[in-house]
Parts: C-alpha cells; structure tokens; sequence
C-alpha cells in the first residue's frame, strides 16, 4: 500500500470574481523511502500542491476537491485540530528559505522544544535534550551552545539544517521539501541534500521535493513529475525524464537549465505561463510551444502512458512518438 | 550595562537642553509673577522688594546660572505663590501623576492590543470595523467630552464611581477606595492611546501574519494559541516603541483630565502655577516632564533590544 | 437622592449621554427651613486650583481668603459692605475724632486657639510682622501682599493691655475699610515655627481650626467651641479644591460634596429642578468693559452711551446667564448704600444707540479692539459673555474683535494701561469688586497708577473735590452720602462700560441649612449644619 495516494486534488482561490485555477486535478502516488521531485516553473502549483497536502492552503476563500489518502487515512475531511496533529509529526514541510520560514525573535531552541513538546509527551527538559540530540544528527557542531542562538546569529546553511532538524524531530512518515536548497551556496545545497537523502536512509520517510531546478533534484530523487499550469504534463523515472523528455514544456525546461546553469531562473522559455484565473481552453502550454497544433488548443490533453512508468499529457503523443525530432542538444 | 551608562550619558546633553528651553520658556512667557502677587495698588518700592525676595531683579543669565546650579543638587526653589519648597510640590503632584498615568496606560495598553489582536486577526469583518471606528473615536473625541459622559453615566445617574478627587472623606490610605476614583479618569485619559495603539497592532499583526514563518509555525501542527503567541512577539516591536511615546505623554500628566477630576498631579499644579507665573514652579516641572520622556525613551530602547534579539545588544 | 437618580436613568440615559446635562423627570424635592439642628459635615467645592496658603494673607484670591482666612482668623473689625457700616471684631469698639489717630479697644476673654491670649501686645506682634522692617518676624512675602491695607499707617502702639492706637500719616475716613482686611494669628505659634512654617500650622482666633491637610486634595477643619460669636454648628468643615464647574456640578450631584461654588450657569434650570438650593445675593462686583478715554472712539461720552444702550443686559442675565447676574447701569451695585439713585441709567435702546454712534460722527459704524481674560477669579463667564456682546454691538455697527489672554497678562497689560502693551486696544474686559471698600472709588477713579488704577484717562475735578472731602469727613453718614455722588458723578460719566453685576452662584444640597446669605463675598459658616 502506498504511503501517500492523492486523487484528483484540485484546489482554486477565490480573488474577488476570479477564481484561479492553482491545482487542476493532480493524481500521484508515494511509497514509503520513495522520493518525488516535483519541477516547474513559479506559478505551475507545484507549491500550492504541497501546502495543500498539509491542509495549509485551508480557508473560506479555497474551494479544495479530491482525495489524499496518506497512510491509510483520508485527510481532506479532517477538522482543523486534527489535522494539526498531523502536521509536524506524520507529515513535515522544509521551507525554501529557512531566514524568513524560522520566527526571527525566538531563539532556535524554543522552535526545536516547541515543536517537540507539541506531539510528543515530554518534559522541558527532555525535550531540550532531544532538541540537542537533533541539532547534532542535522550536522551542526556544538549543538547545545546553539540553543540560544537566533535565526538571524546563524549562516544559511545552519540555518537550514535547523529547520531540517524541526521537520524531522517526531520522525515524520512523509517529508514535503519546499525548494529547500534554492536560497543556499552551491557547496551547501550539496550538503544539505545528501543530509536529506541520509535522514531518509535512516528513517525510510518518503519525500516529496519541490523545485524548479531538475538539476538539483535529480541527484536524489527516484521520480520526477512535471508541473505546468497546475497540472502534471510528465511523468517518470529521473533516467526517463532527463534522458528522454517527452513533453515540449520539459524539453525546455532542461535545455533552459543547460543554457543558463544550476541556478538558472527559467527565463529561457518564450513567453509567461498562463495566468491560474484564466487557463486557456485547450493544453495550457500551447501558446508558448512551438510544435503546437490545432488540436492543441481544442481540449486539454490526458495523461498518457508513453512507456513502463513513463507518461506524457501532450497531443503530440496521441498518435506516434516524436521524441526522435525533438532530441535536446 | 555599559550601553545603559552610555545612553545616560547620551541624554546629558538633550537634559542640560531642556533646562534652557525651560528656563526660556518661563521668561518670555508674558506676565509677570509679581502681578500675580502684588495687589494692584501695592506701592512700587513693596513690588521692587518683592522681585528682590525672589532675586527676580538679577540678569537673566545670572538667574540661569543660579537656577541650574541650585537644579544639580535638586534644589528648585520655593514655590512663588505657595511659598512651598518646589520639590515638595513635584514630589506630591508626580506621585499622583503617576497613579493615574499608570492606570491610564494599563488600560490603553490592555484595551489597545485586545481590540488590535481582534481586528488583525478578523481582517475586514465588523469587529475590524468596529475597532477601526473606535481608534477613530479614541483620537477625535476630546478627553473632556469623553470626561463629561463617563460622569454623568456612571457617576451621577448610576452612583457606581466617584466623579472626582482621589480618595473619599478619610479613605486616603485605601487602595480600593482609590481604585474607584481613578477608573474614570484613567479611562478619559487613555482613551486616545487606545486607538492609536490597537490600530498600531492591528498594521503591525497584519504584517506580521503575511510572513513564511507563520505558515511554517502552522506546518509544525501548533495551535493556534501558540501562534497567536510568536505573533504577537514579532508584532510587539513598533507597538513598544509607540506605547513608550504615549506612556510618556501619559506620565506627563493631563492638564485637562486633571482639572475636570480635580486630581492632584503635574498637570493640574502646572496650570495652576502658569496662571500665577510661578517661575520656580514651571521651570522644576518642564524639566521634570522633559527628563520623564528622556527616561522613557531609554527604557523603550531598551525593552526594545529585549523583545527583539536582531537589534545589538553590546 | 438615591430616588431620583434611578428615575431619571430609567428615563433618559441616552439624551444625557449626548447632551451633557442631567435631565430630569419632574421629580423635585423640597427644602425644609427648619432653624434649629447643628452637627454635620459641610463639603465645599470650591473653585480654587489648589488648597490655600494658610498664613493671614491666603493666596488663591478672594476664594482663599474666604474659606481658609475668614474661617481661621478674625479681623479688628467686620464690614458690612450693602451699608458701608461695621461691627466689631477683635475690637470690641473703635473711635477716632479726627480720622488720623485710631483707638481700637479689644474684645477680652478671646484666645488663640492654642491658648496664648488676645491682647494689645499681640496685635502689635502681628503688625510689626507686616509693617516693621527690623522685627525678628517681619515678614516681606506676606507684607507685600498688604501693603495696599497698610500704606497709609505711619505708626502704631499699644496704650495699654488691651487698647491699640494706629495713627495715619492723614485723615482717612475710609481706613476701617482697610482695618477689615488684617488678620490676626498666634505670635505663640508664629515663634514656634518660623515664619515660612507657619502657614502649615496655622493658629487664629476664628470660628474652625485646621485638623487635616491632604496636600491639594483636601482641608479638614474642625470647630472653635470657644468661638467668641459662639461655637460653629457644624462638626466638621471639608474643603476641597475644583476648579473646573463641571467638576463642582458632577461632584454635587453625586453627592461627593454638599456645596457648590458657582456650577456652570446652563445648568441652573436642572439643579433647582432636582431640589438643590440656589443662593445667589449682589454683593459688590461689576464685570465691565474698561475704555480707553483717551483716544477716538471711546473719548466720546456719545459713543460710550451707545455701547452701553446697544446691550440687552437684562438678556443677559436672564437667558444667558440664567440668573446668575442682574444688568449694570453703573459700577456701582444697587443694593450698596452708596449707588446713585438718581444718577441716570441708560437703558437698553437700540435705535437710540444708533442715533449717539451717529451724532458722534460713525454714521458707517466702528470697529474697535477689546482684550479679555479667558478665565479668572471673579470675571465669571467670559466667553460666552464676549460673543452676546460681539452679536448685540454689531446690530448697530460697533464691531468688535475680542482679544483672548490668560487672566495674569490681562492683570498685567491692566497695570500698564493703554499706553503700554495694550496700546492698540480701545478696551479691556474686566471685573472689579467696586464697592468691598471705602477707598474702591478713589483707588479706580481718581489715582493713577501706581498708587490706583484709573488707566481710562478718566479726569473728573469735580469728583475729585468729592473724594477728598468724603475722606477727610468724621461723619460716615455724610461720608457716604458723598461717595454716593460720587459714584453718581462716574456713573453719568460712562467711565466703565457697565454689563453686569455677577450674584456669587452656589448650589447647596437640600441638606445644608441655617446659611445667612450674605451681602459680601464672603460667608458666616457658623449658622450652618447638615441635616442627616
């Protein structure tokens, strides 16, 4: 049984009049020790989607459909309280940028207890223990002169393996790492992901880890899905996906990769991505793909299975394979 | 403790300041204490002998000199009008100033950050509406209207609270009956800082609420009392800083709120001592009132770097 | 009073929220006259800022005087001043024959209240205090606030134990005027203390002694039984400092006081509504507006007539004011032995006002300045009262812009008159107590400053010629006949833009009885008490 089964998970915002369209009908499974990349460019959902299998996208103002079965139980008719119990403890989230995502006026100690004390029934001191213990496992050296310290008193990297130390201090089941290495120096976003994929290798949590950047994602992750305009246009082992894009959208997005580096933003691609409150009728990517047709714009295409563990949501693959013309350099 | 000693020393400057506006202050001031004194048809060699008594007939820096020596060692003269060491009359008049301003700034500061957390956190519903017309009010209505009506509610109709004074017939040492006495003054009194303070938290919470880290505090699954919690920390900054500045106007004493309750503090002594010209009098207290700002604008520095660990502390 | 205060909530908590006044529900009490009772607390709001010094010479003007300095201490001599008579004090009887060497002959069996004896040798201690330089006691600070009460004295002894003689450098009929104004203290406790001491333990022959000072908030006074007039009926005399109206009406009605000097004036219909005592009684006041004679266009008699006949004084009092005073025709009130009768009044008339303003030469009108105090002892309401007469002089085409100061600069810019820093000024508002003492018409009228106050550049010959002769006259009847002439003579002459004269507001609980309104400014506490 999968760790994580999410089913048609659709989630819009109202904005006055508008409702935009951020999650559009997603479906994805996770077993437990399995990682997910999720890439995309900003805007393509990918975050909404993760905050939402949280339940932290929850408000009068978000209409949510579909199912998020994780671990046996359906989550999206939890209450809010027993939701909250969930979070941090069977479900955590690493955030992006741990400078902005940790309380600036707490020191980090009181963040590490505070999360502790909230799922687990111990003593303060016990669970500064505990917190010790984590700091140490995160990698960072004299962990109990750290407690004290303020977010803004550590350096990026430290900061991060803190908020990695919060997110995995009641062993969660499943981890959802927001671009948790975007904000860092190269030689950290090293360190920080194989620190991830060793927490991993020790608690067989399943990740699922966002980011624009295949680059970084690829080292570690087992699949990778591909997110346009709220939808999964690609799916696939990282050897399929990288190897052999399917979808124009993903063929760019590597060859953008390629041309500007491992930090590159994704500007290479023609054109801005549909805005969420006014998708076009037919396949999101349309305007901006060159191999567009007619068809393209008539209905939006379904996620098809192109090979084993292989699928693609692109009109072009209805008929017959085009990935011979369609090699990147 | 060496950043304290060096804010102090700071302030000497802006202290010694204070003591020349003070002084200037009281002396260009038209009027004359000795018109206030004399009678009218007193003879011009009984109104030279007065202005002598007072050393009034000295330059006017000589009498600054004298003023300021006599100031360090906390020497400010007599009283003109009460012929009253001027210390004795400060020292009695802050005491009360105080009661009553502490009163007034628990209240506002009470009052101020429930209804600013109630309308932060109801963004745009009636309650936020509501506050927002009160804060409104707070800062349009003046103290003696607000005065006025509490009186006349609660006072004469109801009976439940002394309309005014400090204590009733030989209660002077009950803590109640002061209580009593001070609840209508302290709320005239507050009541403008209220509005500015819940609207502070209000902006301030709402800034606080868009920031990733309250998501992030969310995503640890902690409640929301706890969040309400580092909210309210990381709102707290400006708020201190505000809440300081008012606590200073507060603890200067309120002319108006003193007179109309006749209670006996800075204001009301001030008034009463600007109408007789009486220049030991005025002089002592603008100082007071400047070093009381001075004071506080130290402590606020200071809770400041307390509640908010990014500001240096060294 | 419980009683009324639940109906009138039940009826109307809403308007008196918005209107401020306390509306009642036609329920109104009634006062029982009864003359027998004693005992009781008296709790006078009074509308000083602060408690009074409480030497003989209180500060806090006249209010002080009032209600610390009468009720501590005792004067040679009490003046009367409806009938500018006197009756006698610690004097039990006083004669000159030639108004320059006074015989005061004193009350035996009175005493301190610490027990030193009234006698020639302590009346002399006390003036020595005031009047001697070389004395041990003398005292400039509380000297120089007299001296307007002592000028006139060169000398003084004691004849014998219980005699005093004061001579004056000249004859001086109106010197028992003066003789009022001095209070006596214990030279026991003046010894014991020290002169700058002393006011915080104050020891008089008077009617209450001090028993408690809460410093600003409060002064408790107690009783003299040994009074020589006869012990006070209250039991205990409370005086607390409100110097705002509303708070003396507010602390009134919730009966955190059971008298009120002077509440806002608005409110008088509710408080006679509700049952309370509303005393008032002329005593001598005007609230005038002092010209300038010296300069266009008060230099004309013709345009002063019209000012004064374009106000509807008797609007004022009544409507404005609710009572609270009684239209002036001159500075002179009309119960005091020495108002003109038959000087002429010039009544409200507004076509005949435009007629002087014409004949004067301001067919187009005038526009003239006008400075007035804010607030101040004595100089009752005066923003209200500027605006009536702003509104009544601009119907025939006086326009006036009022000028607001604090009461200290208006008593300063006074003093310098209207050649010093209120040279651009055609007027100044002022009050006057015309009439507390025999020598008012010649200090206001006659001396210019710095021995009086005529600042009008107001010269009558003929009045001066009158001053004299009533000031050297051995014969008080005679005396005042011609003050009465005098102030006739003034009168006709329009030296004070006369308004009104103020009725010395105060409201007293139903419970408070036994007060003899008084003619003066001042107050007898010992007939009163407080009716459980």
């Amino acid at each position: 049984m999968p760790l994580l089964q999410v089913e048609h998970l659709s989630v819009s915002f109202k904005q006055g009049q508008h409702e935009s369209q951020a999650v559009n009908g997603i479906s994805l499974d996770l077993e437990p020790h399995q990682t997910l990349g999720v890439i995309g460019e900003s805007g393509s959902g990918k975050s909404v989607m993760l905050k939402s299998l949280m339940g932290l996208t929850r408000s009068p103002k978000t209409r949510i459909s579909g199912k998020i079965n994780f671990d046996g139980r359906e989550l999206t008719g939890l209450e809010e309280n027993e939701f909250s119990s969930v979070r941090g403890k069977e479900i955590s989230m690493v955030f992006q940028d741990a400078m902005t995502a940790l309380d600036p006026v707490f020191p980090v100690g009181d963040q590490l207890v505070e999360t502790i004390r909230r799922h687990q029934h111990l003593s303060k001191k016990d669970a500064l223990e505990k917190a010790v213990e984590l700091l140490a496992k995160v990698g960072i050296a004299s962990p109990r002169s750290r407690l004290d310290q303020y977010p803004h008193q550590m350096s990026g990297g430290m900061r991060q393996r803190v908020m990695i130390a919060i997110a995995i201090a009641c062993q969660p089941k499943l981890l959802l790492a927001d671009e948790p290495t975007t904000a860092l120096d190269v030689t950290i976003q090293a360190q920080v992901l194989s620190l991830i994929k060793e927490l991993q290798k020790e608690s067989g949590m399943g990740i699922i880890f966002v980011s624009h950047d295949i680059g970084a994602v690829a080292s570690i992750v087992d699949e990778i899905a591909v997110m346009y305009a709220g939808r999964i246009v690609e799916r696939g082992s990282v050897q399929q996906i990288i190897h052999q894009p399917s979808h124009p959208y993903t063929q760019a997005l590597l060859a953008a990769n390629v041309t500007l580096g491992m930090k590159g933003r994704l500007r290479a691609i023609q054109g801005q991505p549909p805005r969420p409150d006014r998708l076009p009728y037919g396949c999101a990517f349309a305007p901006r793909c060159q191999f567009a047709v007619d068809s393209c714009n008539g209905m939006s295409p379904k996620l098809t299975t192109i090979e084993q563990g292989h699928d693609v949501a692109c009109w072009l693959m209805e008929e017959e394979p085009v990935s011979a013309n369609m090699q990147v350099v | 403790m060496t950043r304290l000693f060096h804010r102090f020393l700071q302030a000497i400057p802006t202290l010694f300041g204070i003591t020349l506006v003070a002084f200037a202050l009281v002396h260009i001031m038209p009027g004359s204490p000795i018109d206030a004194l004399v009678p009218p048809d007193a003879s011009a060699d009984v109104r030279a002998q007065v202005i002598h008594i007072y050393g009034l007939d000295k330059p006017l820096p000589v009498q600054y000199v004298l003023w300021l020596t006599h100031a360090v060692r906390g020497d400010f003269g007599m009283s003109i009008g009460m012929r009253v060491p001027v210390n004795q009359l400060l020292a009695q008049a802050i005491q009360n100033t105080l009661i009553l301003g502490v009163a007034a700034a628990f209240f506002s500061f009470v009052t101020g950050t429930v209804l600013g957390v109630l309308a932060g956190l109801n963004q745009g519903k009636w309650i936020d509406r509501m506050v927002s017309t009160l804060g409104l009010a707070g800062v349009s209505i003046p103290a003696y209207w607000l005065a006025m009506v509490m009186v006349i509610l609660f006072s004469i109709q109801l009976g439940w609270l002394p309309s005014s004074g400090m204590h009733s017939q030989g209660q002077e040492g009950n803590v109640l009956d002061l209580l009593a006495h001070v609840v209508i003054p302290a709320i005239a009194l507050g009541f403008t800082p209220v509005g500015v303070i819940s609207r502070m938290v209000r902006t301030s919470l709402l800034q606080v609420v868009k920031q990733d880290f309250v998501l992030a505090l969310r995503a640890k699954g902690l409640m929301r009392r706890q969040i309400l919690w580092h909210l309210l920390r990381n709102a707290a900054l400006p708020v201190l800083t505000v809440t300081g500045l008012e606590l200073g106007y507060l603890l200067g004493g309120s002319i108006l709120v003193e007179t109309i309750f006749a209670w006996p503090g800075l204001g009301g002594l001030l008034n009463s001592a600007i109408g007789l010209r009486d220049i030991p009098v005025i002089q002592a207290g603008i100082l007071l009132i400047g070093t009381l700002f001075v004071l506080m604008n130290i402590v606020v520095d200071f809770v400041n770097s307390a509640v908010d660990p990014r500001i240096q502390r060294t | 009073m419980k009683k009324w205060m639940r109906k009138s909530l039940s009826c109307s908590v809403a308007a008196t929220v918005l209107s401020l006044l306390v509306v009642g529900c036609g329920n109104s009490a009634s006062t029982p006259e009864s003359k027998q009772g004693s005992g009781g607390t008296l709790i006078i709001g009074a509308t000083f800022s602060n408690l009074p010094n409480m030497d003989v010479y209180p500060d806090q003007g006249y209010e002080g005087r009032r209600f610390v300095g009468n009720q501590l201490y005792d004067p040679l001599i009490i003046d009367n001043p409806n009938t500018n008579s006197f009756d006698p004090g610690l004097a039990s009887s006083w004669e000159s024959k030639d108004m320059k060497v006074w015989t005061f002959h004193l009350r035996s069996g009175v005493k301190f209240q610490d027990g030193t004896a009234w006698n020639a040798s302590s009346a002399v201690f006390n003036l020595d205090r005031i009047l001697n330089k070389n004395f041990q006691y003398y005292y400039p600070q509380v000297a120089a606030l007299l001296t307007a009460r002592t000028k006139e004295i060169t000398s003084y002894q004691a004849i014998d134990d219980m005699t005093l003689e004061i001579t004056l450098k000249e004859q001086d009929s109106f010197f028992p005027s003066d003789v009022t104004q001095i209070l006596f203290a214990s030279p026991t406790a003046i010894q014991k203390y020290g002169n700058d001491d002393y006011q915080n333990h104050p020891v008089g022959t008077g009617p209450f002694a001090v028993a408690k000072v809460v410093p600003r908030q409060e002064l408790d006074l107690v009783p003299n039984k040994d009074y020589w007039r006869g012990a006070p009926k209250l039991d205990q005399l409370i005086l607390k400092p409100m110097s705002d109206p509303a708070t003396r009406y507010a602390a009134l009605l919730s009966s955190q006081i059971n008298w009120a000097e002077v509440p806002p004036t608005e409110t008088i219909p509710q408080i006679k509504q509700k049952g309370f005592q509303v005393v008032t009684k002329p005593y001598p006041h005007i609230w005038a507006i002092v010209p300038d004679m010296s300069k266009p266009p008060f230099n004309d008699k013709r345009v002063r007539e019209a000012f004064v006949r374009a106000i509807d004084r008797k609007a004022m009092s009544d409507q404005l004011l609710n009572g609270a005073s009684i239209p002036a025709d001159g500075p002179m009130y009309p119960e005091s032995n020495l108002y003109p009768k038959d000087a002429p009044a010039f009544d409200y008339n507004l076509d005949l006002a435009k007629q002087l303003l014409t004949a004067a030469g301001y067919p187009n009108g005038v526009t003239i300045a006008v400075n007035m105090p804010s607030s101040g002892s004595g100089n009752m309401w005066p923003l209200p009262m500027s605006e009536f007469i702003q509104q009544q002089e601009a119907k025939i085409g006086i326009n006036i812009t009022f000028r607001t100061y604090d009461w200290n600069q208006i008593i300063t810019q006074y003093r310098a008159g209207f050649s010093g820093p209120m040279a651009d000024a055609n007027g100044i508002a002022y009050s006057l107590a015309s009439g507390t003492l025999l020598g008012d018409l010649e200090t206001s009228f006659v001396l210019k400053e710095p021995q009086g106050s005529d600042i009008m550049g107001y010269d009558n010959p003929q009045l001066d010629q009158l001053v004299r002769q009533a000031k050297a006259s051995t014969d008080p009847a005679g005396r005042d006949k011609l003050l009465a002439q005098g102030w006739g003579i003034v009168q006709s002459d329009i030296a004070l833009l006369p308004v009104v004269h103020d009725l010395n507001l105060r409201v007293l609980s139903p419970k408070v009885q036994g007060l003899v309104t008084p003619a003066t400014w001042f107050v007898d506490l010992t007939t009163v008490w407080v009716s459980k």
